[in-house]
C-alpha cells in the first residue's frame, strides 16, 4: 500500500475506520487488488513503477452529505484526496492520482440525472451520471434534446466538462455549463450563480448570478468537489448536416479558412476546421492509416515542411485536395437549407474550390442509418474511437500533446513547422512518420485544437525518449504562444510553466486560491500544477 | 445498483473447480450472458468452435467491442450484472473490463496466451482459477488445442467463485503488466465474491 506523505499508519488506519463508519465499511478500498483499479491504464510509465503514481487507499460516496463528511475525515488525518467522477479520462490520467499516495474519492455512486427541462433545454445531474445514462434517460423519456459524448462516450459529463473536454454536439461543453454545487475543504456546500439564492428558481437558466462568476474556478483545478452540475442541452434539430470545402492550392487555405471562422462567427455554424489533406496523407495515428506516398514523405522531412508549389502539384498528381475546411450546420430544415447556399456562395468567390454537402440526418434518427463514427456528432455515445485506436497496434494505450492554436491557415502552417522542427531534431522517424501534418479542429469557436497521439510501448527506453520530446515540444510550441489545453499529470506542471506571464502570476493567483480556501491542502495536490503550500517543492 | 461486491472488492477462496473434462453448462456452472471471441484469429475461431458445443451465447468481435457495448451489453448490464467470458487481443478485454466495472464487475479470471517464435504458446494466468488449469494450458501447445482448453476453462468457471482459488499471480499484477504484441487474453468477467 503507497500510503500518503507524512501520515502513519495508524492515523490512515484510524481514518479508514472513519470513512467506514461515515460511508459504511463496504464502500471504503484498500487492498492492492482494489486500488489497480484506480491506476492510470494508460500511462506513460509502462515498466517504470518507481514514476507511476497510486493511490493509497478510495472511498465511494453516494451522496453530497456523505462527500462532507470524506473532506472532513481527510481534513482531520491530513490525507490527500484524489476525487474522480467515472474514472474514464484515458488519455489525460484516467482515475490515478496526480500525487501518489492520495485517497480516491470515487463518485460513481453518485449517478443521479436530477432534473430535466425540456422547455429550458437544460439538465441537473450528479458526477456518477455517464454520458450514455444521460442519452438513455432522455430518450426513454422521450425528451428531444441533445447531449454532446466526446468520443469515446462512455465517461461522465462532468468529468469530461471539468477537465474542458470536447463533445460532438457543443464543442466546448464547459461552456454549456450552468450552475455547481461544490464541496468545499472546510466540508461546506457552495452552490454558485443563482444556485446561490435560497429557494432559486433560476441555477440552470442564468449561470452568472452576482458579483464574481466563479464556476471556472472549479474546472481543471483543485478547488472544491463538483456534486451537482446544470447543463445546458442542443434541442434536436430538425436536420443536422455538413459541408466541405476542397481545393488543389495550398494559398488557397488561408481564405477558406477566414470564411468559415467568418460563418462560425457569425453564428451559422456549431463547429469547424480545417487542414491538408495532401500533407496529413501519411498520418499513422488517432486512426488514420498511412497511405505511404514517398513524396509525402520526403517533403514533410524537409524543415520548410517544403514548397506549397511542391505540395500543390503533389495534390494534383495524387488527385487528393491540399486545402480543405468543413463546417457544421443544424436547425430547422429552411434554415439549414438556406444556410448551405448561403455557404456555397460563400466560397464560389473563391476560384478553384469545390463544394460538397455532407450527410443530412433528419429528425427523428433512424439511428439504423448511422453509422458508429457519426453518432457522437449527433448526439449519441459511442465507443467508435477505441476502434480507430485499435489499429495502432499498442496494448498500453496513448496520451496526446494537444496545443491550441489560431483558427488560421497562417498558424496551421507555422504550429506544424515548429513541431516538425523538433520531431526531425530528435531522429524519431517513426514518430515523425506518424504524427505527419496536422490540420485543426474548432471545438472552440475561435481556436483549432491539434491532437498529437503518443504511443505508449513496452520499451521503457523508448517512452522515456517520447517524453522527453513531448517536453520539448510543451517548451518550443509554449515559447511561440501554443500552450496545451490539457495534459496528463505526468506533464502538468510543465505545462501549467507555459502560462508564465508576468512572473507567472497566474500560477502564484492558483496557489493564494488554494492556501485560502484549502489550507490543509487535501483537495487533489497537483492538479494543473497547483500544489498546496507544504507540497510546492514536489512540483520542480 | 452497484453492490460492494460487485463495485471493486475481490476475494480469496480455497478450493479446486471439480472437473474440466466436461465443458458442458450446468446448475453449477457461471451462467454467462455472452461468450466473445475474436474470428481475425485462428485460435478465436477454435475458442469459438468449442463454445458453441456447450450451446453458450457466441458473440463475434473483430477487434471492435463498441457496437457490442453500444447496443447490447450497457442495456443488459444496466439492469444487472451479467457475467461474459471471451478469447479477445488485450485492446477489447481491457475495454470490456472497464465497461463492466459500472455494473459492478470486473475481471476475476485471466489466462494470456503468448504464441512463441516456434510456434509453441506461453499461458500466464492470473485471478481466480483451479489448480489444475495452468497444467491443462501448458499440455495443450498447438493453437488449436489450447484455444479448446480454454474455451474448456471459461465454459466451466464454477457459479459460486468460492469454490476457486487465487493464482499465485493476482490480477493486480495482471494489470500492472506488460503484455507482448500478438498476445490473446481468455477471461471471465463476472461480480467477483463476497
Amino acid at each position: 500500500m503507497t500510503l500518503p506523505a507524512g501520515v502513519s499508519s495508524s492515523d490512515f488506519a484510524s481514518a479508514l475506520q472513519d470513512l467506514a463508519n461515515a460511508v459504511g465499511r463496504d464502500w471504503v478500498f484498500s487492498t492492492d487488488e482494489d486500488l489497480a483499479l484506480y491506476d492510470d491504464s494508460y500511462t506513460p510509465f509502462v515498466g517504470e513503477p518507481e514514476l507511476q503514481r497510486h493511490a493509497s487507499a478510495a472511498v465511494a460516496p453516494s451522496s453530497v452529505e456523505q462527500v462532507q463528511q470524506v473532506v472532513r475525515i481527510a481534513s482531520k488525518y491530513k490525507i490527500p484526496l484524489y476525487t474522480i467522477s467515472t474514472g474514464r479520462n484515458l488519455g489525460y490520467g484516467g482515475s490515478a492520482p496526480v500525487y501518489s499516495g492520495c485517497m480516491i474519492v470515487d463518485l460513481k455512486r453518485m449517478n443521479r440525472v436530477l432534473e430535466v427541462n425540456v422547455k429550458g433545454a437544460y439538465a441537473l445531474i450528479e458526477p456518477g451520471v455517464s454520458f450514455m445514462d444521460l442519452y438513455r434517460h432522455l430518450e426513454d423519456n422521450h425528451q428531444q434534446l441533445m447531449i454532446s459524448p466526446p468520443e469515446p462516450g462512455w465517461g461522465s459529463p462532468i468529468g469530461n466538462a471539468l477537465d474542458h473536454g470536447i463533445g460532438g454536439v457543443a464543442g466546448d461543453n464547459f461552456g454549456m455549463v450552468s450552475g455547481l454545487e461544490v464541496v468545499l475543504a472546510s466540508g461546506e456546500v457552495l452552490r454558485t450563480g443563482m444556485g446561490a439564492v435560497n429557494t432559486s428558481r433560476l441555477w440552470q437558466n442564468y449561470r452568472y448570478g452576482f458579483g464574481p462568476f466563479i464556476d471556472g474556478m472549479f474546472s481543471q483545478s483543485n478547488f472544491g468537489i463538483v456534486t451537482k452540475m446544470g447543463f445546458w442541452l442542443v434541442p434536436k434539430p430538425e436536420v443536422q448536416t455538413s459541408f466541405s470545402v476542397a481545393s488543389f492550392r495550398s494559398d488557397d487555405l488561408h481564405a477558406m479558412i477566414d470564411a468559415i471562422q467568418l460563418m462560425r462567427a457569425q453564428g451559422l455554424l456549431y463547429s469547424s476546421g480545417g487542414g491538408s489533406p495532401i500533407r496529413s496523407a501519411n498520418n499513422n495515428s488517432d486512426g488514420a492509416i498511412s497511405e505511404n506516398i514517398p513524396e509525402v514523405k520526403t517533403l514533410l522531412a524537409r524543415r520548410d515542411g517544403g514548397s506549397s508549389a511542391a505540395w500543390d502539384q503533389l495534390g494534383q498528381a495524387k488527385q487528393t485536395p491540399v486545402s480543405i475546411v468543413f463546417g457544421g450546420i443544424r436547425g430547422p430544415a429552411r434554415v439549414v437549407a438556406a444556410t448551405l447556399e448561403h455557404a456555397q456562395s460563400v466560397f464560389e468567390s473563391i476560384p478553384g474550390t469545390s463544394f460538397r454537402r455532407g450527410q443530412a440526418f433528419t429528425f427523428p434518427l433512424d439511428i439504423e442509418q448511422v453509422d458508429e463514427q457519426e453518432k457522437s456528432f449527433i448526439g449519441i455515445p459511442t465507443l467508435w474511437a477505441f476502434s480507430r485506436m485499435a489499429v495502432q497496434g499498442t496494448s498500453h494505450g496513448h496520451y496526446y500533446f494537444s496545443p491550441m492554436i489560431g483558427a488560421t491557415a497562417e498558424d496551421m502552417f507555422a504550429v506544424n513547422n515548429t513541431i516538425r522542427g523538433v520531431l526531425l531534431d530528435s531522429g524519431d522517424n517513426d514518430l515523425i512518420d506518424r504524427m505527419g501534418w496536422r490540420g485543426g479542429l474548432g471545438s472552440y469557436p475561435k481556436s483549432y485544437m491539434l491532437l498529437y497521439e503518443f504511443l505508449i510501448t513496452n520499451d521503457i527506453a523508448l517512452n522515456k525518449r517520447r517524453r522527453d520530446i513531448f517536453k520539448r515540444l510543451v517548451d518550443t510550441c509554449g515559447e511561440k504562444g501554443w500552450a496545451e489545453y490539457r495534459t496528463p499529470p505526468a506533464f502538468q506542471d510543465i505545462v501549467m510553466g507555459q502560462y508564465s506571464f508576468n512572473d507567472h502570476v497566474l500560477r502564484r493567483f492558483h496557489e493564494t486560491i488554494k492556501d485560502a480556501i484549502d489550507p490543509n491542502g487535501i483537495l487533489s495536490p497537483g492538479k494543473s500544477g497547483i500544489w498546496p503550500r507544504h507540497l510546492r517543492k514536489a512540483s520542480t | 445498483m452497484i453492490h460492494r461486491r460487485g463495485f471493486l472488492q475481490s476475494a480469496l477462496a480455497a478450493a479446486v473447480l471439480p472437473s474440466l473434462s466436461v465443458p458442458a453448462a450446468n446448475a453449477g456452472t457461471m451462467p454467462l450472458y455472452k461468450v466473445i471471441y475474436d474470428g481475425r484469429f485462428p485460435a478465436g475461431l477454435a475458442f469459438a468452435m468449442q463454445i458453441r458445443q456447450t450451446g453458450a451465447p457466441l458473440c463475434e468481435v473483430q477487434g471492435n467491442v463498441a457496437q457490442l457495448w453500444s447496443e447490447d451489453l450497457y442495456g443488459r448490464w444496466r439492469k444487472s450484472a451479467a457475467p461474459i467470458a471471451g478469447l479477445t487481443d488485450h485492446h477489447a478485454w481491457f475495454l470490456l473490463d472497464m465497461m463492466a466495472r459500472d455494473a459492478g464487475m470486473r475481471t476475476v479470471y485471466r489466462a494470456d496466451h503468448q504464441t512463441l517464435p516456434d510456434g509453441r504458446a506461453h499461458h500466464r494466468l492470473f485471478g481466480l482459477h483451479a489448480p489444475h488449469t495452468g497444467l491443462l494450458l501448458s499440455d495443450a501447445t498447438a493453437q488449436a488445442d489450447w484455444a479448446r482448453t480454454a474455451a474448456d476453462i471459461v465454459c466451466s468457471f464454477p457459479r459460486d467463485l468460492a469454490t476457486l482459488r487465487r493464482a499465485p499471480a493476482t490480477m493486480s499484477i495482471a494489470r500492472r503488466q506488460s503484455i507482448a504484441h500478438g498476445t490473446l487474453l481468455s477471461w471471465v468477467i463476472a461480480s467477483p465474491p463476497a
